[in-house]
């Protein structure tokens, strides 16, 4: 089973702002890629939407794509799963079972925007998962991968163990990373992105026609490090459609999964501090509030993401 | 005057000075044939007397390797089949067929060359004109070949060691042949290879008494496609039959089926359960891929690295896996494209249409093996579905397997039925264990009736039962 560790109840889904600002960077990129010529609603969706469906609702609403996906390995939460489908089995499916099992049946005659949303630290299985995607998926696709980027083991393991770890779940896939050193925990990011930059190589080795081609690299922090990297199976000519999208526009693009990832940082601030900053955007650089007190790293941060900032309030039902 | 590149003077012009780069006979004798088995060379051999029956009859070999994928066979008369007859013992080697023979032109200008001039084009099992030659070196110091075609015929006799010894001139580098009468009729018509002083490693092996069961074990399989159909092959005088691939099928859902072209090669990959030795069980020494090349297997119930066990995308395999098998068909009219290696026992990791192959491999293996590894189950009480649908497998040949369009292993499970029972488990003192029995004065009843009847015993006492 793909997800030992993965549990739908560890982190209420809606309310993970730093995943929901990469939600929403995802529909602007996506929208963006309709501009610029390639159908996304018609493309088919394959998530892992666990009993939430929040990307779900979001690329169905404002995307317009009518054919999803979610596989769910969890089988004992199989009622709770169907009980809270969004939509009717026309739009979205359910397959219960391993993602990796799912990926050779995506048919090569449709686009796909597939999202390996591991909840969990990169496994063996995740990165057969990866392999067998890049190998599969029609040019045109779009590959999400998400792994939690968090050392792997108890609290008291170091780099010594870590390296352990990565070199018996991913040994083929560390290249040049052998001693301890590489493992300490500011590097694990970069450890994480660079296996699976290679288990998507590994996974198109031999298909000559198509690349992959990087979009997004974010890290964030709902509580726990994330990674999230993604990009297109394309062709030369995919390359060249790709280049004349706005990065000004979308600054979280990139042109790398394995350097400088976009950090989604959220800032706190009250809902009245909000309505306020959100009254002076878009800002100049050096715009502050003299209403109250912000660090100037915070105003540069909500300068970029306020288009992508969710809104939570309480209803009483 | 060219520029000092090294700090001193040349006092004069550099002249260009020519290296030799010969061949030397004592290489292919002795180095050439360290690296290959008594089998590689008795299929190679069985290869040459294939290569004489596709020519004399005007066989193309992509058309046999084709007709795997017919799925309503013509009737073959096996009586008139042509026979390759192999003898092995400490005394020699012998393989005599009557397939077609060698053509006295093609004997004196290919068939003892070293490999092939560039450009050289043909449809055959031989590809790279070592084989036969390698596999005679290879197991004694002397050889004899006679054939005959219908239109004309040659003998030669080689003393091995003689030969070597003389290399001075590529003039050396040949053999004599001596003329003889062509074959009477085509069912005479054929080659004879016999081979004595055999190599005392050769014999060695022989004495073991392991070489010929492993070797019409390696017959059978590596010519499943060919055997009774096109040829008959005896060995020691026994008859060796074709062991199919055994593929099956399930009566609802579907197989992994996968076809594409690259650089002129066809390439057809299959994985599903595998037919059962007997209803739920299946034999370990055919679990695993198969790998055929123009209808020649290459690979038989591979559990290695080559076939991408234990790489990314596949698990390593694990005896659990038994019941899995798998299935990559190279075609091409080209044999020089296709990715085997020269003992064509093997495949060229390196080919890149092997690369391209890999992964759709995986692909194709990941449903069947989640399916098998479904059968086992973590909570010895239940029991699985999938069990019931292996066992309900039908064996269906690769041409029964295929479809018009890619499809992966998928089979409809029903929902489990809702579980009646549930194993209980618990440790308690031997002596209140001798108690009960003692009690019940029956002092041989089992630990588990002892707790199937203290538990039955507790539900009548508290009225629940």
């Amino acid at each position: 089973m793909i997800a030992a560790e993965k549990s739908a109840d560890k982190v209420p889904y809606e309310f993970r702002p730093a995943k929901q600002v990469e939600r929403r960077m995802l529909l602007e990129l996506f929208q963006r890629l309709m501009e610029t010529g390639y159908r996304i609603s018609g493309y088919q969706y394959t998530g892992m939407g666990s009993f939430y469906f929040v990307d779900f609702i979001m690329f169905h609403r404002y995307l317009g794509i009518k054919k999803m996906v979610s596989v769910e390995c969890v089988q004992a939460i199989d009622k709770r799963v169907h009980f809270n489908r969004p939509y009717g089995s026309t739009v979205l499916d359910i397959v219960m079972g391993d993602i990796a099992d799912f990926i050779p049946s995506l048919s090569p005659d449709r686009k796909h925007i597939l999202w390996l949303d591991f909840n969990f630290i990169i496994t063996k299985e995740a990165i057969d998962a990866i392999v067998l995607a890049a190998a599969k998926l029609s040019p045109e696709s779009i590959l999400l991968v998400t792994v939690d980027a968090e050392p792997p083991g108890p609290p008291n393991w170091g780099p010594k163990k870590w390296c352990q770890y990565f070199k018996s779940e991913a040994g083929d896939f560390l290249g040049n990373k052998s001693r301890n050193k590489h493992f300490a925990r500011s590097n694990l990011v970069e450890v994480n992105a660079s296996i699976i930059e290679k288990a998507i190589q590994n996974g198109l080795a031999g298909r000559d026609d198509v690349n992959f081609l990087p979009l997004v690299n974010f890290v964030y922090a709902d509580g726990h490090s994330m990674l999230s990297v993604g990009g297109m199976i394309g062709t030369e000519e995919d390359r060249q459609n790709l280049r004349t999208l706005d990065h000004a526009k979308m600054p979280f693009m990139r042109d790398s999964i394995t350097a400088n990832p976009y950090p989604i940082k959220v800032p706190l601030l009250t809902r009245k501090e909000r309505l306020h900053l959100d009254a002076a955007m878009p800002c100049r650089k050096s715009w502050r509030p003299d209403e109250f007190e912000m660090k100037p790293e915070d105003v540069e941060i909500y300068r970029e993401i306020y288009p992508y900032f969710p809104v939570y309030t309480e209803g009483l039902l | 005057m060219p520029p000092n590149l090294h700090g001193y003077e040349r006092e004069k012009p550099m002249t260009t000075r020519i290296a030799k780069a010969y061949p030397r006979k004592n290489f292919f004798v002795q180095m050439f044939t360290k690296d290959i088995s008594l089998e590689d060379c008795v299929l190679d051999l069985i290869d040459n007397s294939v290569d004489g029956f596709i020519r004399s009859r005007g066989i193309r070999l992509s058309k046999i390797a084709s007709a795997v994928w017919e799925k309503k066979k013509a009737k073959i008369s096996t009586a008139s089949l042509p026979v390759i007859d192999v003898t092995i013992s400490e005394a020699g080697f012998e393989i005599k067929d009557n397939c077609g023979g060698i053509d006295l032109d093609e004997a004196i200008n290919e068939i003892f060359n070293f490999g092939h001039p560039f450009g050289w084009e043909t449809e055959s099992l031989g590809v790279y004109g070592i084989g036969l030659k390698r596999a005679l070196f290879k197991l004694g110091d002397h050889f004899e070949i006679s054939s005959q075609t219908r239109k004309n015929g040659f003998h030669c006799e080689l003393p091995v060691n003689e030969w070597v010894r003389k290399d001075d001139s590529p003039a050396d580098w040949t053999i004599p042949l001596t003329e003889q009468r062509p074959a009477s009729s085509t069912g005479t018509a054929g080659t004879k290879i016999t081979v004595d002083q055999l190599h005392s490693e050769v014999k060695e092996r022989l004495k073991t008494g392991t070489v010929e069961a492993p070797l019409l074990r390696a017959i059978s399989t590596t010519y499943a496609f060919f055997l009774e159909r096109y040829v008959r092959v005896k060995l020691n005088g026994q008859r060796v039959e074709p062991l199919p691939i055994p593929t099956s099928k399930p009566s609802r859902g579907s197989i992994s089926f996968d076809r594409f072209s690259d650089d002129g090669v066809d390439i057809r990959i299959l994985a599903t359960i595998a037919a059962q030795e007997d209803p739920g069980r299946y034999d370990n020494t055919r679990a695993g891929w198969y790998v055929v090349c123009n209808g020649r297997a290459v690979l038989s119930a591979d559990k290695g690295e080559i076939t991408g066990w234990g790489t990314p995308g596949m698990p390593l395999f694990q005896p659990k896996h038994r019941a899995f098998v798998g299935v990559v068909f190279f075609e091409s009219r080209n044999p020089m494209a296709l990715p085997w290696t020269t003992t064509k026992r093997s495949l060229n990791r390196e080919s890149s249409i092997y690369i391209r192959t890999r992964n759709r491999m995986a692909l194709a293996a990941k449903p069947v093996l989640s399916f098998i590894s479904k059968k086992y189950p973590s909570d010895p009480d239940t029991t699985p579905a999938e069990r019931g649908i292996a066992k309900s497998m039908m064996i269906a040949t690769p041409a029964e397997l295929a479809t018009p369009k890619a499809s992966s292993f998928f089979i409809p499970i029903p929902p489990p039925a809702p579980k009646l029972k549930q194993r209980v488990q618990y440790d308690v003192k031997i002596s209140d264990l001798d108690k009960i029995r003692n009690h019940l004065r029956q002092p041989r009843l089992s630990a588990s009736r002892i707790g199937e009847h203290t538990f039955d015993y507790f539900l009548k006492q508290e009225g629940l039962k």
